[in-house]
């Protein structure tokens, strides 16, 4: 991982049209360095999805800006942006409505090797799509199936590989593995890392599973009702969390230990009134928490 | 166990598929009991959602039943009419979803999509229904429920989504509630809430609860009993702490292990080698031999009946034969069945 920052976000900002006027991004600014993984968390609503549909420029910018190595991507249009869209892939969080139903696999996973031109010939674009396949974790007899005809955890995987297939530098990762059960989270999260220290590839990994989200990332950002409360390195926002959010999210994780879940307590989070007006203020190297 | 609801027996299901019959679920048998939360586990493919879908009576086109009952009120669901079938769906047995968009209408307000869940199984006016859903989207941690209720699902979150179906399988009050992954999407907070949710209904009207999920924290956190599933197979199945704390089929021992947990940052996490068997024409012998590094030369010519371990927990692996050698399992999960058997000599000391 360099230092130099791949994707710089500056005050970035979504309003929904007919949401009078309520920002479901407000006001967020943080960077991704090249070759690392931000992993973005917080709460259901909040903003995460809003915030990398708009970073790979699937939803309009309301303000702010965003640039990606160097160049203002903003407000790309034409063909400057098909060639931002090769570079910047996303991994949508919805399995089942992001598959063309009417396509077979191997078109599915071929759709950016095909828009992109990056297969010389038939041949070469079924060896790409098998190689992608294989890498997560399905079997050639998947090949000619329907999406239909899928588990939601194959599905997922299916839009993982068909990420993949542009060769991206940068890839927003909606909650990839939440439809995932254990053993094959680890496989997507290796083969995540794997393809990552491969091509220097940078993450924008959103989720809500934190131990994961603690277990892959470099830097976290936690949100909260549309804005950052919380940013540091993986290890320290979960060993000192500063923000109450943070702290009530980190004690509702649940342990594989039934004897310990009869006894669990919660920390609840009761938003203070109103948080307007604060900023994120520098606790210790690289921590920083919201400060009203 | 309190008296059964519902009984799955030597349940059979395959696709017909371009490549061949997908064989997704093998000769499945479990009850659940009144009031009891039962979780399916196990990974991803293994014929958990095809197991919930054909108690639903909602399979896909290419489905075919080879064999097996299923047993609701003495009647047999698989022999019942399509119309008495959509009788007890969303009524008495009402089944959350793993795929929140296919079971909401994009082109029906979020609130009318409840209400007429309530107004389905129970005369009540409309007034009525719509008062039942502003508070079932209050329950499922929707805020300003009342403006939101005029709201189509696509200007909902992933997360906000998934809760909105939920709200629709409770507005039934249903007796048996099959719940596919209904918390995947939504953080550790709002799990923890929609999970005191589910509990709390369960114990007011007792309903019987089959919970789908692949997070074994959650399952920890729910379960009565747990059903572990390897291709298509129940391969373990016993009350929660047996499975966690005594687990004897290898599989599970390497779901167990694949947990990140919060202290370690190891470079690779550990994932059980290998891949899913194929489900089509699937080799002789244990599905899971080809992956498991305990697998005896028994595995690769049989598949290992469930072999009793207590009462209330069998698992089906050639290990728990009596001429299989002994096999100790791995450090961490020997670590958790040394802790399990202090615990109950301590309690059996207290008796
Ligand atoms: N098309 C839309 N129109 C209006 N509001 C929307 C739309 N899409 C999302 N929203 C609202 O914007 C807010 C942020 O949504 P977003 O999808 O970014 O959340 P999220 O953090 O990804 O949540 P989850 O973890 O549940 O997926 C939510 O309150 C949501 O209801
Ligand atoms: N309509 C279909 N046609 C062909 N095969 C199917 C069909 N539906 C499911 N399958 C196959 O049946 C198997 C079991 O699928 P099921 O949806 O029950 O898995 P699951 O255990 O719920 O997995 P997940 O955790 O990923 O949701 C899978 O291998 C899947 O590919
Ligand atoms: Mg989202
Ligand atoms: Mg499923």
């Amino acid at each position: 991982m360099s230092e130099k920052a791949l994707v710089t976000v500056r005050n970035l900002t979504h309003i929904y049209p007919g949401s009078s006027g309520k920002r479901a991004v407000d006001n967020i600014s943080f960077s991704i360095r090249e070759g690392e993984t931000f992993g973005l968390v917080g709460e259901s609503g909040c903003g995460k999805t809003t915030t990398g549909r708009m970073l790979v420029r699937l939803l309009d910018i309301s303000s702010g800006s965003v640039a990606f190595d160097g160049q203002d991507i903003t407000a790309l249009q034409g063909k400057e942006l098909l060639s931002y869209r090769r570079q910047a892939q996303i991994i949508f969080q919805d399995p089942y409505a992001s598959l063309d139903p009417r396509k077979k696999v191997k078109d599915i996973i071929a759709e950016g090797i095909d828009i992109h031109h990056l297969a010389s010939d038939r041949q070469e674009r079924d060896e790409q799509v098998s190689r992608l396949l294989a890498s997560v974790g399905l079997r050639p007899e998947h090949l000619t199936r329907y999406p239909h005809e899928f588990s939601g955890g194959q599905r997922q995987r299916i839009g993982i590989a068909r990420a993949l297939a542009t060769q991206p530098r940068f890839v927003v990762c909606d909650e990839p593995i939440s439809a995932l059960d254990v053993s094959i989270q680890a496989q997507v999260v290796n083969l995540l890392k794997a393809e990552q220290r491969l091509r220097n590839l940078t993450y924008l990994f959103i989720a809500h599973d934190l131990s994961m989200v603690k277990y892959i990332s470099d830097r976290i950002a936690v949100m909260y009702r549309g804005r950052i409360v919380e940013t540091g390195p993986a290890g320290r926002v979960y060993e000192n969390p500063l923000h109450p959010y943070t702290r009530s999210l980190i004690s509702a994780i649940p342990l594989p230990d039934p004897e310990g879940e009869r006894k669990r307590r919660r920390i609840p989070y009761v938003p203070a009134e109103k948080e307007e007006g604060g900023t994120l203020v520098e606790a210790e190297a690289e921590h920083y928490v919201w400060t009203s | 166990m309190a008296e059964s609801v519902l009984d799955v027996r030597h349940l059979t299901v395959s696709f017909s598929t371009y490549a061949g019959r997908v064989q997704a679920v093998r000769d499945i048998s479990f009850s659940l009991g009144r009031g009891e939360t039962l979780a399916l586990v196990g990974e991803s493919g293994c014929g958990k959602s095809v197991t919930c879908r054909s108690i639903m009576g909602l399979l896909a086109k290419n489905a075919q039943v080879e064999g097996g009952e299923i047993l609701f009120e003495g009647k047999n669901l698989l022999h019942l009419s399509n119309r008495a079938m959509r009788e007890i769906r969303g009524g008495k047995i009402a089944m959350i979803f793993q795929d929140p968009m296919t079971s909401l209408d994009p082109t029906m307000k979020i609130g009318r999509q409840i209400a007429e869940a309530v107004r389905l199984h129970r005369p009540v006016t409309r007034a009525a229904a719509k008062l039942r859903a502003v508070e079932l989207l209050e329950m499922v941690g929707i805020e300003e429920p009342e403006k939101r209720y005029h709201q189509y699902p696509h200007a909902f979150s992933g997360g906000q989504r998934q809760r909105i179906v939920i709200a629709i399988a409770l507005a039934a009050d249903p007796r048996v509630l099959i719940a596919d992954e209904p918390t995947t999407a939504l953080d550790v907070t709002m799990q923890a809430q929609i999970l005191d949710l589910i509990k709390d209904i369960q114990k007011r009207t007792d309903t019987s609860v089959i919970f789908i999920t692949h997070d074994l924290g959650v399952v920890a956190n729910v379960a009565d009993r747990v059903a572990v599933m390897y291709a298509g197979r129940i391969i373990e199945v016993g009350l929660s702490d047996e499975v966690f704390y005594d687990p004897r089929h290898p599989y599970t021992w390497g779901l167990l292990a694949s947990m990140p947990t919060l202290a370690a940052k190891d470079e690779t996490l550990y994932a059980i080698p290998g891949t899913p068997p194929t489900l089509i024409d699937p080799a002789p012998g244990d599905a899971f031999a080809p992956r498991n590094p305990w697998a005896l030369e028994a595995d690769r010519l049989a598949e290992p009946p469930l072999f009793p371990v207590s009462e209330t927990h069998a698992a089906a692996t050639w290990l728990l034969d009596a001429r299989a050698p002994h096999v100790e399992p791995p450090e961490n999960i020997a670590l958790r069945a040394q802790a399990f058997r202090k615990k109950l000599s301590e309690r059996s000391a207290a008796l």
